[in-house]
């Protein structure tokens, strides 16, 4: 049986910053007649808030047999937030119960499941990360990278799946997959 | 001050009067070199009357990521009052974070965000690239017949350029800046 979970780079949009006034006064003029002549001109632009998750591998099980126990993989990303480092996360997957139904990998004919565990970390590594619920925002996370967005080659989260050996032990024979999702947004 | 002769003296100038004239013959020399070089480095300014007009604002709006580089274009005029047409820039702008660059500021001035400048001396877009602060000499084309360009037609474009680079690395918030566009006749 082969297990296969692809997780889905999403960018992840969310409202603009409120705008402030500029801090230039309406300038914009012609210069006069003289030995020289000055113009001026006003250049104003908004840079709406942004998120990116980059650094996302696919989840490869391979195949597993009785008594392996669990299916257990972690990867590191990127969360770049051009603000203040803070968002949430919300994850989903492509199985055919839905949004709030679980996260589940499927067979080819989406007649067999097995079901699969999602944790999130706002720190490299799994120490500190906390379950997902499907379709649920997490709790407010920290540490974004706020100046490149993907974190200057390095990571600032953590991504972790894990089907539980008894799971796996109980589904029938076949390969499995599933997509997982992650939007990431304003906390 | 040179020494005073007669041209009747000047065919036989006694051996010391003729140190002399070595020595302030080599002054003058001198002081001609020197000329000479400041020519060479920058055209010498006209005095002529020279007007720049026609200026507009460059507004970008909202930038997402993945909405790439944004560029915009200012047709311009430049009017000179003789027959003359060549003229030359100084562009500068009003950022105190990194003064000596093109850099537009956020509203507490915490945060900047770089942009290019290009001069073009024909009403097409694009130009030269431009650095803050230094006269981009040369140019031709200033119309000679209208202060406002309404007859002839306007003469020259303002190019800005913000690159996705830049934009999708900068902080969220509003930028402005004000640039100044010094217009000289040469």
């Amino acid at each position: 049986m082969k297990t296969f979970i692809k997780a889905a780079s999403i960018f992840a949009l969310v409202g603009v910053v409120a705008l402030s006034p500029y801090n230039a006064e309406a300038a914009t003029a012609d210069g006069s007649v003289g030995t020289s002549s000055t113009g001026t001109v006003d250049v104003t632009v908004t840079v709406a808030e942004n998120f990116r998750i980059t650094g996302l591998a696919a989840f490869a099980f391979g195949t597993r047999n009785i008594g392996d126990g669990d299916a257990d993989s972690n990867d590191d990303v990127c969360i770049f937030h051009n603000g203040d480092g803070s968002y949430k996360v919300n994850i989903t997957d492509d199985s055919t119960g839905g949004t709030g139904a679980g996260f589940n990998v499927e067979n080819a004919g989406d007649s067999a499941v097995i079901s699969y565990n999602v944790f999130f970390n706002d720190v490299t590594g799994t120490v500190g990360e906390a379950a997902i619920t499907d379709g649920t925002n997490s709790a407010a996370q920290s540490g974004a990278n706020t100046a490149s967005q993907t974190c200057g080659g390095g990571n600032s989260a953590n991504i972790h799946v894990v089907i539980p050996g008894a799971n796996l032990d109980a589904a029938a024979a076949g390969a499995y997959d599933s997509e997982l999702t992650i939007v990431v947004d304003a906390d | 001050m040179l020494p005073h002769r007669s041209r009747r003296t000047q065919d036989a100038l006694p051996e010391e009067q003729q140190d002399t004239m070595a020595h302030w013959t080599r002054h003058i020399l001198h002081i001609t070199f020197i000329g000479a070089v400041t020519l060479a480095s920058a055209p010498p300014l006209s005095y002529a009357d020279i007007r720049i007009s026609s200026m507009n604002a460059f507004s970008f709006g909202t930038w997402t990521n993945g909405d790439g580089d944004l560029t915009s274009n200012d047709r311009t005029c430049i009017y000179r009052d003789d027959a003359g047409s060549d003229y030359r820039v100084t562009i500068t702008d009003d950022s105190t974070i990194t003064a000596s660059a093109f850099r537009m500021q956020d509203v507490p001035n915490t945060s900047e965000l770089a942009y290019e400048v290009r001069w073009n001396d024909t009403a097409a877009d694009g130009g030269t690239v431009v650095t803050d602060g230094t006269a981009l000499t040369g140019q031709s084309g200033a119309n000679t017949s209208s202060s406002d360009c309404s007859t002839g037609g306007v003469t020259s474009n303002i190019q800005i350029r913000i690159t996705s680079a830049d934009l999708g690395s900068a902080t969220a918030g509003s930028y402005s800046a004000e640039i100044s566009i010094l217009a000289e006749p040469e």
